[in-house]
């Protein structure tokens, strides 16, 4: 599938602009943070975002009008076979995820404007984000796997160091180093799929790619991985999907996700909220052309996506960090994205990640306008009727927890709703059907959870110890800004996607996404949904409305619950022990991994420090081995040249003669 | 007596040689202009001299567009190959001057000092010019002659007459070897011009074979000590322990540059028919250098004579590029000596800057916890250092992948791996240094010599190397059209 | 015939006045024996009908060069050569090493194109070829480039000697014409109030 080369084109400068803004911005507040101090850091950067927000922005409105860009801009090297082009590819897939990003991020610069005001690492911290921004821009604008990858990793690095930013803190540099190992598992299985991609297509380049997907396909080419035949572009599209599971928190790679919360809490929203962990399934869409060719990689894809979002909605119904709450959510919502994808939804998938990364952001900033109040306090149980203090931060959460339990007209009800009856109607089989079920449940734990912290953090009793409470305050204009910005967003993203930017259109190619994603008939699952549901021979109640009332159904539990101070949740937890405890814990993901692999590792590690570093290479090898004989050698040669004259003319008649020898003898 | 009738008409395209004629013109200009500067005024010397050969630069590009190559009865070349060669040699040179500004200022007779260096880039530039054997080496002489006056400047220190007199004596017996060498090819083909030799040694029979490949090894021979290959590099760690540091610097790149050049010119032109016997001279001097450049120097304390061996060590990584003896081989060469420039004039100007009162940061203890007390140069040096041991996505990473990639691609496996072996070994000392600056404590004071210069070649050359480490395609595909003259 | 018998006689005694050069102790018999190996030389010019060579051989080299050679000898008052020590451990591979290479030398040099058989005398030029006038239409033309190059060697040769050997006598009293000329009164005079 060759995306056809369009007639009105993009303005190049404005383009490369994009991306090279928060560039600029970083490197100057990191390099001369120290000379600019505070004020210029922060106004150099968010500018910088701000600006390149204004122009993705006018980016979109081009692309929506038709324009599309494709091309190289720079060979970064060319030697032999390995030619490495610097491109970019940008059409409305990329547009929407442009947009968001900058969007996201300038209320992000703008909210740590006050959020971070006098932390020593104040221009480190503008520094990295905005160089993250600039990392995620080329992840999402690039027109190859290999600025696919460099933006992965560079984003992967931001992320890593943004959550070990508290540096001195030993549980943020345990958790950037979980996020960062987490990460390398799953980077690991991306490594291996662009390589697998180079060495099958002979190129990274996606259109050049797309153009032979069919034809890899048609031939039948299968390969053998440990062993396990199986198709080419399956091994392919799995490779990619593992990268995809750790970057996105994914079951089982999810463990990261939560623990990198100990990143100061506009990070939470930049990062692992709204763009990076959405990378993953950015990269799922993009691949369509790939991913569609392969019913196992998709059949995956709806597994591990319909899994984690169940899974993680059940340890969110328990957790007491405010942001914990949060960070399962965020990490439920990306298997419904996953799930969308999985069943060729990709536009459900992109349309729900725009929406999220709203909504999502803005849950987050907004728990951290309350973090801020509260004096760095995380726990809900110490918390309880802020409304009266915080009027903005509590309407602007009110309206994100609407959107994300999926009430309309929130945002999330349009591209939650899309997702879960796109699932129902694509019949894949058992498959489709357990990630529809997961889903469903999903929605109602969703809006529980969401819920119950809302009315523990605003409404309930109040908790707040006494030392806190002369502190509590509404936030400055600088945190509260973002938070109505982003509420903008919340509201009418979700119908203003639906309606007016025709994102879930049933042909793919009529709507936004236009050539971008590329669909089989046979896997269209959003016309599936529209054919079952011009099927009036039987009743879609159920279908069209069954998320919406267990949306209203969890948002009820959870007042009753929790709007007052009740004895109920105590009593639901001692009667279900075993099972809170189960959740409580996280299902003991941690304690799994730390038994199967964090321990045998360390242990391994002993082994390799003590006997195979200290006795076999230290003791063995360098003081007697080969680093002897190169210091033996050092000084023998060390010896030979005397400083006497004779003795190097000797050596160079002595080379003469052996050469010539040499020659003699073989000529 | 009969009426004279000369050979040749008056030579034309006179143009393109007019880089050398500015330099040798000036280089009389600067030596009269010195007699009558009064000496507190000698270094408006420098500043001419230093705007001559950024003259000489621009007036190499100038002349590169014209539509003749030769001149001289084809005795002189200015092809792609001898531009890119020259403006390499015009870089080190103009750099050596902006070492030398603080460094000779107290010495006696700058005026000669500068008037040599210009001769000596006059030498080099003759010498990637030339088309035959007398060109070459009469260019060959006037350097190596201009650089043993150079090295021996100090004449009050006892170890710079040594090093001059050392190298002088070494010199003298290599050009014995190349002049022998050329007297052997000179009776087997009755011809001193490359193109023809050439002709005449691939369709020479067998009997001629014996005479013809002595001739090679002793000219091969004469031009591997030029360019410090081991066994002919025993003259390198003293000759450049004694030398001033500028001449040091200028000694490790620009002659290194020309003599590589003559090294390809002659390699492809003069012995086409010999590649597979020169291939395996050259296998066996590229291994020892690697191994003699990379092992010693981890045994040096001076940090001149560890960058003398790192230069030995370098030059047998190049080596491999004219082992594979393809074009990207010669590219890579090129690569090579462009990005070894920098990171070698980038070092030297840091040393120099370390020379304190009397004492000259020379040895490695010195620059223990430079980090300290000057984040930013050892910032420099970190990364320069890390660019000499070849850690991507530094400048050097990429120069070594050049010559690795063009040989593996020339099937020489085993060669490669032992260049991989070789240049790990070599990160050790190179990293060594790093570690000195970053985790040792500061072991004497620092006094650094605060001058604009040396900051401007510390900055420039870091950046050069970071730049082309992020984004090497430029320089690669400049190296490549270079070669058009060559092959 | 005669011509052979000369050139075994000036080959034969150059050969000898080199290894003369290298081996006796005292210096000033090394540069006597120099100087005959440049006489033999000259000696086998003329055979080749380049008495132009021949006569500025004599002249530059004889004449001028190891005149030099003896003052700076003299002057140096080296006359014993220290006596080498320790020349025995190099003996076997070095005396190895010379030997094999004489012989490869010997090898090469007699093959091919070198080879006796192959290297006929050269025909002699009539009386009216001037060789002088032959050489210099060379070198001013096809060779201009390598006579210039040769200019400027020597002119480097010549600033090196200077630059590194003169030096002015610190005890000796010099003008210093410039520094006298900007003299400034306030240099020189000094009020002094009494």
């Amino acid at each position: 599938m060759v995306l056809e080369a369009t007639e009105m084109t993009l303005n190049t400068t404005e383009l490369l602009a994009i991306p090279l803004l928060p560039l600029l911005g970083a490197l100057t507040a990191g390099l001369f943070g120290w000379f600019l101090k505070e004020r210029l850091s922060h106004i150099i950067t968010s500018g910088s975002v701000i600006l390149a927000a204004i122009l993705s922005v006018h980016v979109f409105l081009q692309v929506l009008d038709g324009a599309e860009f494709y091309g190289n801009f720079w060979t970064w090297i060319a030697s032999g076979d390995l030619v490495v082009q610097i491109g970019m590819m940008i059409d409305p897939l990329t547009t929407i995820m442009m947009m968001t990003v900058t969007v996201v991020s300038a209320c992000v610069h703008i909210y740590t404007i006050g959020y971070m005001h006098g932390d020593p690492g104040y221009a480190r911290f503008f520094s990295y984000i905005s160089a993250f921004t600039f990392s995620m821009l080329v992840l999402v604008m690039g027109n190859s796997f290999f600025t696919l990858f460099f933006g992965w990793e560079a984003v992967g690095l931001f992320s890593y160091l943004l959550i070990g930013f508290w540096f001195k803190r030993d549980s943020a540099n345990k958790a950037a180093m979980k996020a960062f190992i987490v990460n390398r598992v799953g980077d690991f299985g991306f490594a291996i799929g662009i390589l697998a991609v180079w060495y099958y297509f002979g190129t990274v380049d996606y259109r050049e790619v797309f153009a032979q997907v069919q034809g890899l396909v048609a031939s039948g080419s299968t390969m053998s991985f440990l062993g396990w035949e199986m198709d080419t572009i399956t091994f392919i599209c799995l490779a990619l999907f593992v990268g995809a599971m750790g970057k996105s928190g994914q079951v089982p790679l999810h463990v990261w996700l939560p623990d990198s919360m100990e990143g100061p809490t506009p990070i939470s929203a930049l990062i692992h909220a709204a763009t990076m962990v959405t990378a993953g399934v950015f990269m799922v869409a993009r691949l369509s052309p790939m991913f569609e060719y392969s019913e196992v990689a998709l059949a995956a894809v709806v597994i591990v996506g319909a899994i984690t979002a169940f899974m993680c909605a059940t340890i969110g119904l328990v957790q007491n960090d405010i942001k914990r709450v949060i960070a399962y959510s965020t990490c439920s919502q990306l298997g419904y994205m996953f799930v969308a994808c999985g069943v060729s939804a990709y536009s459900a998938g992109i349309f729900h990640l725009m929406t999220h990364a709203y909504f999502k952001a803005l849950l987050f900033l907004a728990a951290g306008s309350v973090i801020h109040a509260v004096m760095s306090n995380q726990d809900i149980r110490k918390m309880g009727q802020l409304r009266k203090y915080m009027p903005i931060t509590y309407i602007t959460m009110l309206l994100a927890g609407l959107a994300l339990a999926g009430i309309p007209p929130f945002a999330g009800y349009y591209s939650k709703d899309l997702i879960i009856e796109a699932t129902y109607a694509r019949g894949m089989g058992w498959t489709s059907e357990i990630a529809y079920y997961a889903l469903m449940s999903g929605v109602f734990m969703t809006a529980f959870y969401t819920f119950r912290m809302f009315f523990l953090t605003f409404h309930n009793s109040d908790r707040v110890p006494a030392a806190t409470k002369s502190h509590l305050h509404e936030s400055p204009w600088v945190i509260t800004l973002p938070l109505v910005i982003l509420a903008v967003g919340a509201v009418v993203a979700g119908y203003w996607g639906y309606h007016y930017m025709n994102m879930a259109d049933e042909v793919i190619v009529d709507g936004y996404f236009r050539n971008s994603i590329f669909v089989m008939d046979a896997h269209n699952s959003i016309a599936m949904l529209e054919m079952l549901e011009e099927d009036h021979t039987q009743s879609h109640f159920w279908l069209e409305y069954g998320a919406f009332v267990l949306a209203v159904l969890g948002i009820l539990t959870a007042t009753l619950m929790y709007f007052k101070e009740t004895k109920v949740p105590a009593a639901i937890a001692k009667t279900f022990r075993p099972i809170h405890t189960f959740l409580y814990n996280k299902w003991y993901w941690d304690e799994l991994y730390d038994f199967l692999f964090v321990r045998p590792i360390q242990k391994l590690g002993q082994f390799f420090w003590q006997t195979g570093d200290l006795r076999l290479i230290d003791k063995g090898m360098i003081h007697g081995g080969i680093i002897g004989t190169v210091k033996n050698g050092a000084a023998m040669l060390k010896n030979i040249q005397s400083g006497m004259v004779y003795h190097y003319a000797y050596a160079m008649v002595i080379g003469v003669f052996g050469l010539l020898t040499y020659l003699m003898l073989n000529a | 007596m009969a009426e004279v009738v000369f050979p040749f008409p008056f030579p034309e395209n006179l143009e393109l040689i007019l880089p050398e004629i500015i330099l040798a013109v000036m280089g009389m200009v600067v030596l009269l202009m010195s007699v009558f500067l009064s000496v507190s005024r000698q270094n408006i010397v420098a500043g001419v001299s230093i705007a001559t050969v950024i003259a000489v630069g621009a007036s190499v590009l100038y002349v590169s567009g014209s539509d003749a190559s030769t001149t001289f009865y084809g005795y002189f070349v200015l092809d792609p190959f001898a531009v890119y060669a020259k403006l390499l040699i015009a870089i080190a040179t103009v750099f050596a001057m902006m070492l030398s500004l603080n460094y000779v200022k107290d010495e006696a007779n700058v005026g000669e000092y500068y008037t040599i260096m210009l001769f000596a880039s006059l030498g080099m530039m003759l010498m990637v010019s030339a088309t035959n054997f007398v060109t070459m080496y009469l260019g060959l002489e006037l350097m190596a002659l201009s650089v043993y006056v150079l090295v021996g400047y100090q004449r009050d220190v006892l170890r710079s007459t040594e090093a001059a007199l050392k190298y002088f004596i070494l010199g003298a017996l290599s050009s014995c070897m190349l002049l022998y060498g050329l007297t052997f090819l000179y009776g087997s083909t009755g011809s001193f011009i490359f193109t023809e030799m050439g002709d005449i040694i691939s369709n020479s029979g067998e009997d001629q074979r014996l005479a013809v490949l002595t001739g090679m090894l002793f000219v091969l021979a004469g031009l591997s000590f030029k360019v410090s290959v081991a066994p002919f590099h025993m003259w390198t760690p003293d000759a450049y322990e004694g030398a001033p540091t500028p001449i040091t610097a200028f000694m490790s790149v620009a002659p290194k540059v020309a003599g590589l050049v003559v090294f390809m010119r002659i390699l492809v032109d003069v012995f086409p028919g010999l590649q597979a016997e020169y291939t395996t001279i050259l296998m066996f001097l590229a291994v020892l250098s690697m191994a003699v450049g990379n092992i010693a120097a981890i045994a040096q304390r001076n940090i001149k004579r560890m960058l003398a061996y790192s230069t030995i060590g370098h030059i047998g990584f190049i080596l491999l590029g004219l082992i594979a003896g393809s074009n990207d081989g010669y590219a890579g060469i090129l690569i090579y000596m462009t990005i070894y420039l920098f990171m070698t004039m980038g070092v030297f100007a840091i040393i120099i800057m370390m020379r304190r009162d009397e004492i000259q940061g020379e040895l490695l203890d010195d620059f223990a916890g430079l980090s300290r007390v000057r984040p930013g140069y050892a910032l420099a040096m970190g990364l320069l250092m890390f660019s000499m041991a070849g850690i991507p996505f530094l400048g050097g990473f990429w120069a070594k992948y050049a010559v690795f990639i063009a040989v593996i691609e020339a099937d020489h496996i085993i060669l490669a791996t032992l260049g991989v072996l070789f240049s790990a070994i070599g990160a050790f000392y190179y990293i060594r240094i790093v570690k000195y600056m970053y985790f040792d404590e500061e072991r004497v004071s620092f006094n650094f010599a605060k001058s604009a210069p040396l900051q401007v070649i510390v900055v420039l050359t870091t950046l050069v190397i970071v730049a082309i480490g992020i984004y090497p395609e430029p320089v690669m595909a400049m190296c490549r059209l270079a070669l058009a003259g060559l092959v | 015939m005669l011509e052979s018998a000369f050139f075994w006689l000036f080959g034969g005694l150059a050969v000898a006045a080199s290894l003369g050069v290298i081996l006796s102790r005292n210096t000033m018999h090394s540069v006597m024996w120099l100087i005959l190996c440049f006489f033999n030389a000259a000696g086998l010019f003329f055979l080749l009908d380049a008495e132009f060579l021949g006569i500025i051989l004599i002249l530059i080299y004889v004449g001028a060069v190891m005149v030099l050679f003896m003052f700076v000898v003299m002057m140096l008052e080296v006359n014993e050569a220290v006596k080498r020590e320790g020349w025995l451990q190099y003996l076997p591979v070095g005396g190895m090493i010379a030997v094999i290479l004489f012989i490869e030398l010997v090898a090469a040099s007699t093959s091919g194109l070198f080879g006796s058989e192959q290297m006929a005398m050269a025909a002699h030029m009539g009386a009216d070829v001037n060789n002088t006038v032959e050489i210099g239409k060379e070198l001013y033309t096809r060779y201009l480039l390598g006579f210039e190059i040769a200019a400027i060697i020597l002119l480097v040769a010549l600033i090196g000697a200077i630059v590194l050997t003169l030096r002015e006598r610190k005890d000796a009293k010099y003008q210093n014409i410039s520094k006298q000329v900007h003299v400034r009164k306030e240099d020189r005079l000094r009020k002094v109030s009494m």
